[in-house]
């Protein structure tokens, strides 16, 4: 080994507390690329695999009801590759030992397995046998949850009636990665369940002979292309059968819930890293500045023996190589562990028939690369500030630094008032503005990422409680098969326990606005109602208008409209035809793109009077009133699916908290990584430069930690600076992070708690004084007899 | 003269003067120097503190460069070469001995000789280096394990060790105490005798310029003085 390379080990291994520092910074920034983008690699993987095993449809049709016939015909349809029929409906669970009824969705599915569209894949048991017409594969995720095996029998309330079904087996489809209720937004295993049944027992239980009320398809090459043309003319051929919803894959709940995570992890595996390593980089420059001051006679004595400044710069470059490849190295492993643990996480909400962690080489060889060219341009302004030393004058010391009166003395009473400890770390702080300013950064970002932390968990809290506390103030929701007249609503209140029943009618349909169409539903809601309450995003309850539209301005926005501004409306159910409706007015809003009008104004306008398909009720239930109510549920032939309001706001809670604190936890301890790395990176160089200083007082009779004062003054000082301009920081890369979770399911809101602003610059304090009992160690351990006898 | 011989020149200064520029203020410090440095010899620069010897020293090692003048080594006017033949000078012809040693503190005894043979054209063995200076059995120390007097002797061993043909030492005994100061001018002393190699010595010191074969006095950036010490005076006989 070439001497100059057993110097470059030997000096990295005497300087190893920082530059440890610096590499579990750039450990961290890269554990966070190789983790993120390694999971989003095997998403990826997984779900390309997946849907094109199990033929997952490009397109979703729902409507009321269509001869099979008409169904046939649409592979005529230019663009359209292969059609599947299916009978789907919401039914009610029955579970033996539950007492409240669980919801969930009956799928048609052929009598023998084939490779069919939305094709499933059987995980236990057995697909149908030809032994029993009433058999069932129940989705695995709920089978799991709710202790299901293979030769269990279930009960499923089937088009009004109670149907006995024997399970053979488990499965999972594609169409079904990520399984929520109706109307919520997260998975909830064990309250909603896909049961796959035969499609002669469909076809009987629901008088659906020669029909089906679903269609899913492939596109052509050429259809995917005009996709949106073609299922324009689908539509239109399938309207006279009432479309309810025309849903491209790109829309499909599953595959848009999986696509904003990955859209979120990859922006994540971008951003973060991209701190990480920039701060590393600014606080290498640092190391390697002071480097040149330290070295300056080697580095004269090296030029006077005839090295050439090629050798001297690859020489020293070497120090930011090696301080990168360690951190790259230190990131892979990591990143493999960060990967492991989010996929664990992903497996316990979506369901894929093989999601492993994969962590490739390529991956890991391109994250070490990228730390390695980090640290090299960290290291380069000190390198070249080494290699331009001239050798006459390396030889002799530095110039003594600049010793003049910063601007804050002219300010005399305030200067007067302040101790010696203070003036020195004032002057210190001003004469090193580079060092100063990369500290200021360093802290910056660390806070960002706190107040980034903070941010998405009281977002995600704020968007649940908004719904359950502001909108939905009920404590049941009960959805109707179909539309009934108002003797549900007396019937309903007459039931155990229940103090309050409000009607709600929705009307499915398609908006437009000139060259703009988008379906949705309109929810007609009774005036005054005080169980599901339109609200603006304050919180505020907006009224319904008598007459009119009360639309979700993202809705508005996608069809171009304002308030004032008529749209045309084309109902799914009564009259058919389309018509004008005036939007009344716009309300920003977090969930769904809702639109709301008058109860009464809805029935009118589709030739119904008092019709109700949904209600909403309040209810103050002793134990065996609950049990009453729930069992009247499960046996009634009307109802289609029943939300327990208090339990799914609970589950959303348990299930949220859970993943955003871990979450938080993890970005808190890689903020206090910035933190610890900048601070004792900094201390260490400043106890190194100012030991002369140090040994001096030390003579005088101050203490260690007096002396540790000074530095504690000046980190603090700094840190809590740049903490607070980290803050508005912070939050504009929440609003960053928030607008990557918004689709037409939800906006995420971007809100952070007054407490958690505070708890921001709070963590930074401590991270300042965990760093502190470090810098006070070395204070300690500081040779200062041998720092008074060394030479000028 | 030796052998009836006029000496060679090993490195010759024509008018050579140096200027060094602080901001707005100027300071001369070599002015219009001629010097002559006799191949063989052993030289003592005497002068001073401020009078230019360490200036004059980085010329004639090719370290800085003269405002104004010709420092020919050969045919060659070192003062005209580029940083990089000027690097290459360095490397092939000069072997410097400082007063604070200027050892690299993580490498050895012997890795700190190894630093001036990896790049040398034709170096002895670093051992053997050591073994000349009397402190082989210390190869393997590191500079904070050696006394002061070991650490300058690891220091001339790795300027004599690429075989120079000039050794320029500033002021070798400034930071030694006077037993140590003897051996090293002993060291010194010896190679020149030995090896033949041209030594400039920098001192202040009247009394080690007695062992010099040859003394140039400089004083406010001019000679003022050359003469040849005709008995030059062993390390030992020097009064202290």
């Amino acid at each position: 080994m070439k001497v100059l390379d057993r110097k470059l080990l030997r000096d990295l291994s005497r300087s190893k507390g920082m530059l440890l520092a610096v590499a579990a910074i750039i450990a961290v920034g890269t554990g966070c690329l190789v983790g993120m983008l390694s999971t989003y690699d095997d998403l990826e993987t997984a779900r390309l695999d997946y849907y094109a095993r199990t033929r997952m449809a490009d397109f979703w049709i729902s409507l009321k009801k269509a001869p099979l016939t008409a169904i046939e015909e649409l592979e005529n349809i230019p663009g359209v590759a292969s059609i599947r029929e299916r009978i789907s409906f919401p039914v009610i669970v029955d579970l033996a030992g539950v007492d409240r009824p669980i919801s969930g969705l009956t799928v048609s599915m052929p009598e023998t397995p084939g490779d069919i569209i939305n094709n499933i894949m059987v995980r236990s048991g057995s697909y149908f046998t030809a032994g029993r017409r009433n058999e069932v594969i129940v989705s695995e995720k709920f089978a799991q949850a709710r202790k299901l095996q293979p030769g269990d029998s279930i009960h499923l309330t089937m088009n009004g009636r109670r149907e006995k079904m024997f399970m053979v087996g488990t499965a999972i489809s594609s169409e079904h990665v990520y399984i929520a209720p109706p109307g919520s937004l997260m998975a909830s295993p064990g309250d909603y369940g896909i049961f796959y049944i035969k499609r002669s027992f469909a076809e009987d239980k629901f008088g659906f002979n020669g029909a089906c009320n679903d269609v899913a398809g492939l596109l052509t090459r050429d259809g995917k292309r005009e996709s949106s043309l073609v299922l324009e003319e689908l539509n239109r051929v399938l309207a006279p059968y009432g479309v309810f919803s025309v849903t491209p894959r790109s829309q499909q709940f599953s595959n848009l819930t999986l696509n904003a995570e990955m859209g979120g992890l990859k922006t994540t595996a971008t951003a973060l890293p991209i701190i990480f390593l920039s701060v590393a980089a600014l606080v290498l420059n640092v190391l390697m500045t002071r480097m040149a001051e330290q070295q300056r006679m080697i580095v004269g004595t090296l030029k006077a023996l005839g090295y050439e400044n090629g050798q001297l710069f690859f020489h020293y470059l070497k120090f930011g190589f090696c301080v990168g490849l360690v951190g790259g190295l230190g990131g892979c492993i990591l990143g493999d562990l960060i990967s492991e643990s989010m996929i664990g996480m992903y497996q316990q909400f979506f369901e894929f028939p093989r999601l492993v962690n994969r962590a490739p080489p390529s991956l890991m060889t391109i994250a070490v690369l990228i730390s390695v060219i980090f640290s090299v341009l960290g290291a380069l302004r000190g390198v070249k500030k080494i290699v331009d030393l001239d050798p006459a004058e390396a030889m002799h010391d530095a110039m003594p630094a600049t010793g003049g009166k910063i601007i804050l003395e002219r300010w005399k009473t305030f200067w007067s008032q302040l101790d010696f400890w203070w003036q020195i770390v004032l002057r210190s702080i001003f004469r090193n503005r580079a060092r100063t300013l990369i500290a200021m950064v360093a802290a910056l970002l660390g806070s960002a990422m706190v107040l980034l932390a903070l941010g998405l968990t009281d977002s995600m809290n704020y968007m649940v409680d908004f719904e359950f506390e502001k909108v939905l103030l009920g404590d049941y929701t009960i959805t109707l098969r179909e539309a009934v007249d108002s003797g549900a609503v007396k019937e309903a209140a007459s039931l155990p326990g229940v103090t309050l029943v409000e009607p709600v009618f929705n009307v499915a349909g398609t908006f437009s606005r000139a060259n703009h169409h988008k379906k949705g539903v309109i929810t007609g809601l009774i005036r005054d109602a005080a169980l599901s309450v339109p609200c603006d995003a304050a919180g505020d309850p907006v009224r319904v208008p008598p007459a009119g539209l009360l639309m979700t301005d993202r809705l508005a926005r996608q069809i171009d409209v304002a308030a004032g501004d008529t749209i045309t409306f084309v109902p799914v159910r009564g009259v058919k035809y389309p018509v004008e409706l005036e939007v009344a007015a716009t309300i920003k809003s977090m969930i769904g793109l809702s639109v709301f009008a008058d109860y009464g104004y809805l029935n009118r306008l589709v030739g119904e009077e008092m019709a109700v398909n949904e209600l909403q009720l309040k209810a103050r239930h002793t134990p065996a009133q609950t049990a009453g109510f729930f069992r009247y549920l499960k046996e009634s032939p009307l109802i289609e699916s029943l939300n327990v309001i208090g339990q799914t706001k609970a589950a959303l809670k348990k299930q949220m908290t859970g993943a955003m604190q871990g979450m938080a936890m993890v970005m808190i301890v890689f903020a206090g990584v910035i933190f610890f790395g900048s601070i004792l990176n900094g201390s260490l160089i400043a106890i190194s430069e100012r030991r002369r200083e140090i040994a001096t007082f030390r003579v005088l009779g101050y203490r260690p930690r007096e002396i540790g004062g000074m530095f504690i003054r000046e980190n603090m000082l700094l840190n809590l600076t740049g903490a607070v301009l980290g803050l508005p920081f912070g939050y504009w890369m929440l609003q960053g992070l928030a607008s990557q979770f918004t689709n037409d399911a939800y906006t995420m809101p971007c809100v952070v708690s007054g407490a958690s602003w505070i708890w921001t610059v709070i963590l930074a304090v401590i991270f300042v004084l965990i760093s502190h009992f470090f810098v006070q160690r070395a204070i300690k351990r500081l040779n200062w007899e041998e720092a008074l006898a060394m030479k000028e | 003269m030796e052998n009836g011989k006029a000496p060679k020149v090993e490195i010759k200064l024509e008018d050579v003067s140096k200027t060094y520029v602080m901001g707005e203020v100027k300071v001369p410090v070599l002015k219009g120097l001629d010097l002559e440095i006799y191949k063989g010899q052993l030289t003592a620069i005497l002068g001073d503190s401020g009078a230019g010897k360490s200036t004059l020293l980085n010329m004639i090692g090719g370290i800085d460069r003269p405002t104004s003048g010709r420092i020919l080594f050969g045919e060659k006017d070192i003062a005209q070469l580029s940083d990089r033949a000027l690097t290459l000078y360095r490397r092939q012809n000069v072997g410097f001995v400082f007063q604070f040693y200027n050892l690299v503190a993580t490498l050895t005894a012997l890795e700190n000789v190894e630093v001036s043979t990896e790049i040398a054209d034709d170096p002895m063995d670093p051992a053997h280096a050591l073994d000349l200076v009397q402190i082989k059995d210390l190869s393997s120390h590191f500079p904070a394990q050696m006394s002061g007097g070991q650490q300058q002797r690891v220091a001339i061993a790795r300027a004599l060790a690429k075989q120079p043909s000039l050794m320029l030492c500033d002021e070798p005994t400034g930071a030694l105490d006077q037993q140590t100061s003897v051996t090293v001018l002993n060291l010194l002393s010896g190679l020149n005798t030995k090896l033949n190699t041209t030594i400039v010595i920098i001192t202040h010191n009247p009394n080690i310029a007695k062992m010099a074969h040859r003394v140039v006095r400089i004083g406010d950036g001019k000679i003022e003085k050359a003469y040849v010490n005709e008995h030059p005076l062993k390390a030992e006989e020097i009064p202290w």
